[in-house]
């Protein structure tokens, strides 16, 4: 998973290359379900789990899938890719 | 992808389409080599083989060369014998804001239904004002059906815009 956010005012790019093993498994989803929930969002670790295992079948076929992407008036850009 | 090289477009489409790097080759007939090298940004395809090109990878040349031409299709109900595997379809979301921000998000289908499957909310969704009325699984029915193309567009008072297609 890589995330990229350039700042168009300080000139300033940021990428952050995650490999999916470490984000898309049952610890991470568990962590995510416990954080989001303490964020208001009902999310069971099971149902996380789930979700980083359709993610990952999704990826095997689709590489560097564009997920979000966030332009902002100002010229700022967030790209998340999977 | 207006944000990409012509190299990582040409890439990134051809995965979309699931063909390797030979295969594209072949049906241009020019070396797998040429086209790594205009995949890795080294090189540039002739011109005379763009229109070739996009259509293999189901764009146009324009949409090719600049990444920039967003088709919006129509909506269309597909034939039994031409829908797609519901792994392989996207939802995507786009909206545009009054101010000039564009948020583009590009789910999976598949991932949309592990997550209805399992009874969660679709957070984002449900926190927008514009989209709570929006039935995201008859959404997905309708995709299901092979009905893709532009499904949801709403314009607010304040001029923001949400579009919410299949493909």
């Amino acid at each position: 998973m890589k995330i990229i956010v350039k700042d168009s005012e300080e000139r300033k790019d940021f990428h952050l290359t995650l490999p999916s093993a470490l984000i898309l498994n049952s610890f991470a989803a568990s962590f995510l379900s416990r954080f989001l929930k303490s964020n208001g969002v009902n999310i069971t670790s099971r149902q996380a789990r789930q979700v980083a295992r359709s993610l990952k079948k999704f990826k095997r076929r689709h590489k560097d899938w564009p997920l979000v992407e966030v332009n902002s008036a100002d010229g700022d850009h967030i790209r998340i890719t999977l | 992808m207006e944000n990409y090289t012509l190299g990582k477009r040409i890439a990134a489409l051809r995965r979309e389409k699931e063909l390797k790097q030979d295969e594209l080759a072949e049906m241009l007939n020019v070396s797998p080599q040429a086209v790594s090298k205009w995949e890795n940004d080294l090189s540039c395809p002739d011109i005379s083989i763009l229109p070739q090109l996009a259509k293999i990878l189901g764009v146009t040349v324009d949409e090719l060369l600049t990444g920039k031409a967003e088709i919006v299709p129509v909506v269309t109900a597909l034939p039994e014998e031409q829908h797609k595997d519901l792994s392989d379809m996207i939802l995507r979301i786009v909206v545009e804001s009054s101010d000039g921000d564009t948020v583009k998000v590009n789910l999976p289908i598949s991932l949309i239904q592990t997550v209805l499957e399992s009874g969660m909310e679709m957070p984002q969704v449900n926190g927008s004002e514009m989209l709570k009325s929006i039935d995201i699984s008859k959404i997905l029915e309708l995709a299901a059906k092979g009905v893709v193309g532009n499904l949801v567009e709403v314009d607010s008072a304040d001029g923001d815009k949400v579009r919410i297609f299949v493909e």
